[in-house]
């Protein structure tokens, strides 16, 4: 049987590792790639992303509104500021979770689970 | 021959075993650097055979003293043989043959170095030889531009900050880049190299890697130096070395990218503001310490960031004090120090981050209303962008056909207006001037569109790229970037937001059809006037109108020759009050409100702005009653009870 496909999206190395560790835990085959990396073709369609929001030279926000527009996969947006806002305007603009820093992997888990219910 | 005598007087006594092999060591690292030196052919020749022959007889004679049954003895009777073959001249030898058999005389150490366990540690201070070894680490180019024995030297120092025996290390390690250079086989030379790497990890990090996997990786090496064939998978897989060197490769790369900035705020203090990108930078910090295991660090980091958001806030530059520490800190996230940094010394950083604490920015409050009219109760400036993003149920939602014609905009304009107003009021509280100067320009513009006009077709793509803009702005400024605003559309939303000012007066606007002016054509003219105004003034200044249809239309022209000055006169009010409204955190657009109901004495007028609760100067009021028609009466001056004042007078026959 196939695993669903979920793409790590994060220009931190170390951050982008450890989220591919924790969703290939959770049963998904991960691909890290950077976030000028998202404009490309994909081979296969992803069933989740997950997108970091601060990243050292992209925004999130766009990021998200770009893949809303050319994706229909769920969208999982993660933020290292731990704010509010984030949560509030991630989800205006199209993510089908937030999760703020620092989460453990049971979180993870039932955020992910959410977002394919 | 110092060692000797010591040694030889108490030669007699059994118990002084311990310092007879306190002298074989000093006398065994004699003898490796006075090989060193040969090898890289510093001094004569022949005199460093001498020395090496007279170290190699000093050796031997002090394990004499030795039980023969002990391994010291035996060690050094071994490296006593292979002496004369590598002091023999070898003049035109090439320099890595040396090598080889330098590499067999320490070979023999490992064994006899255990007994010299008191005093193996020698030199423990090295950072710079860590320095070079984790700056080639890091994919610098040092082994192939540095003469392979500096290298090797380098190697050999950084190897005696270990607690593995230090010449066994640099024993192994100089092993590695004679079989690195003759390699000709390329993955074994692929293999050879992924597994240096790990090698130097384990130097750098002992701690964090684990005791297990530096076994594994120092038996690899072990049997690489003797030539067996390294295997495939590359030499040693283990998940937490691939993270470290994931953390390495990120904290190289948030050293590359502060370090500008620190050297320029160093270079200029108190000039230089916080970057987007550094702040950006001190965010994911403490994750990728923590990531590596560095809790204390990680909680330094976390603070800095807190410290580093502060001042963005703030847009303060840090200090020079802040700038120092700030630099410690990034001399902190060097791999190779982790080891020496105490917790004591990271309390001590955080005290003085402390120390250095900006004022709290909580003592600022920000009044952002609600809708029009309602004004919320005070919030922190800290607490206006959550106000604003969880306020935001429309903008998010708007479509285009929203904006597809006039009718179809009208039936959205007030909800999106009341969000827009929002903010623009928020975007002027945290001082993000593009954001609240591009809504100043939409709420003009929407406010424009929505009445209806003659000459002007409506704007529907322009208010719709006008929205879409809006929304990157917000993008933008919800991660902490700085808006850019779209030059080219600005202008282009002001021209047509400007459209008709200088055109002549429509029909409807003649003397001779005064008489049959209705409240519709009153707003309009009103609007003309305040544009008019706004550029007279060159600064953005809006007008919202309520006019009671019962006013009667006779008096409807007395009404516009009485507003006229009265808004004129609180609009350079307001423009006056620039600093004291920035200071109060309210938007740079000057927003007024005119009301005009029926009442039994005449037409009663209020006209509002928000932004400035001072009264106006005595003497300016005083003129501006003697230019107002007779008509107006009872010219009054309020003063709000959230945040602005109020005009008010009664027009009559």
């Amino acid at each position: 049987m196939n695993m669903p496909l979920a793409i790590v999206c994060d220009d931190s190395v170390t951050l982008g590792l450890l989220l591919c560790r924790q969703l290939a835990t959770l049963g998904y085959r991960v691909q890290h790639i950077a976030p000028e990396q998202l404009g490309l073709p994909l081979a296969e369609n992803p069933a989740l992303f997950c997108v970091e929001l601060l990243g050292n030279h992209s925004n999130g926000f766009k990021l998200l509104r770009q893949l809303r527009r050319h994706h229909a996969c769920r969208i999982l947006l993660l933020s290292a500021s731990g704010r509010r806002t984030d949560i509030a305007w991630g989800r205006a603009a199209g993510a089908d979770a937030v999760l703020l820093r620092p989460f453990t992997p049971a979180q993870l888990a039932r955020c992910v689970t959410l977002v394919e219910a | 021959m110092t060692n000797f005598h010591v040694i030889h007087a108490s030669h007699a006594d059994q118990a002084s075993e311990t310092r007879l092999l306190q002298a074989l060591a000093t006398t065994m690292q004699q003898l490796l650097e006075a090989l060193a030196d040969l090898l890289r052919q510093r001094s004569n020749r022949s005199r460093l055979a001498a020395e090496l022959a007279q170290c190699s007889t000093r050796l031997w004679q002090l394990a004499q003293f030795l039980p023969a049954s002990h391994g010291m003895r035996q060690q050094v009777s071994h490296l006593h043989k292979l002496l004369p073959a590598l002091i023999q001249p070898q003049e035109t030898a090439v320099q890595i043959r040396l090598m080889v058999p330098l590499w067999r005389l320490q070979q023999a150490l490992p064994a006899a170095l255990p007994a010299m366990a008191p005093w193996r540690k020698v030199g423990n201070t090295h950072p710079a030889a860590l320095a070079l070894l984790a700056a080639w680490w890091r994919g610098q180019s040092m082994p192939a531009a540095m003469p392979l024995q500096a290298v090797a030297r380098q190697l050999a120092e950084a190897a005696r900050q270990t607690t593995l025996p230090p010449p066994a290390v640099a024993a192994l390690l100089s092993r590695w880049l004679a079989l690195q250079e003759f390699e000709r086989d390329e993955p074994q030379r692929q293999c050879s190299a992924g597994l240096l790497q790990r090698v130097v990890l384990v130097l750098l990090m002992p701690d964090v890697v684990g005791a297990s996997e530096a076994r594994r990786c120092w038996q690899l090496l072990w049997s690489h130096a003797q030539q067996q064939p390294l295997p495939a998978d590359n030499a040693v897989a283990c998940d937490d070395l691939v993270l470290l060197q994931a953390v390495q490769t990120d904290l190289a790369r948030h050293r590359c990218q502060v370090l500008p900035f620190l050297q320029q705020a160093v270079a200029q203090p108190g000039t230089a503001l916080l970057s987007q990108p550094v702040l950006m930078l001190h965010y994911r910090l403490p994750w990728l310490l923590q990531a590596a295991g560095q809790h204390g660090l990680a909680r330094l980091a976390h603070l800095w960031q807190r410290c580093l958001l502060q001042h963005w806030q703030l847009r303060q530059p840090l200090t020079p004090a802040l700038l120092g520490q700030l630099e410690t800190l990034l001399q902190a996230l060097d791999m190779t120090v982790w080891r020496s940094l105490s917790p004591l010394q990271i309390a001590s950083a955080m005290l003085q981050l402390l120390q250095q604490w900006p004022p709290a920015n909580t003592a600022f409050v920000a009044s952002v209303p609600l809708s029009t009219g309602n004004t919320a109760a005070p919030v922190p400036l800290a607490g206006v962008p959550d106000l604003l993003a969880q306020s935001f149920t429309l903008l998010n939602r708007v479509r285009e056909d929203w904006f597809s014609n006039a009718a179809m905009f009208v039936q959205q304009a007030p909800l999106l207006a009341a969000e827009l107003h929002l903010l623009e009021q928020g975007a002027a509280a945290v001082k993000v001037q593009a954001v609240e100067r591009f809504c100043s320009l939409l709420l003009a513009l929407q406010h424009k569109a929505g009445q209806p006009r003659n000459a002007q077709e409506f704007p529907a793509q322009l208010l719709w790229r006008g929205h879409c803009h809006l929304i990157e702005l917000l993008d933008e400024a919800a991660a902490w970037q700085d808006p850019q605003l779209d030059v080219g559309l600005v202008a282009e939303l002001q021209a047509w937001q400007q459209q008709g000012v200088h055109e002549p007066l429509p029909a409807w606007c003649c003397a001779g059809t005064l008489a049959a002016m209705t409240t519709a054509d009153l707003t309009k003219r009103l609007l003309l006037f305040v544009d008019k105004l706004a550029q007279t003034l060159e600064h953005p200044l809006r007008l919202a109108i309520v006019i009671n249809p019962t006013v009667p239309a006779p008096l409807l022209p007395l009404c516009e020759t009485s507003l006229q000055p009265l808004l004129r006169f609180l609009a350079v009010e307001q423009l006056q009050e620039t600093t004291l409204r920035r200071q109060a955190h309210q938007p740079m657009a000057i927003a007024l409100e005119l009301r005009l109901d029926l009442t039994d004495v005449g037409v009663a007028v209020e006209l509002r702005a928000a932004g400035c609760t001072r009264a106006p100067d005595h003497q300016a009021l005083k003129r501006l009653r003697h230019k107002l028609p007779p008509a107006v009466q009872r010219l009054l001056w309020r003063t709000l009870p959230g945040s602005g004042r109020s005009l008010h007078c009664t027009i009559g026959e």
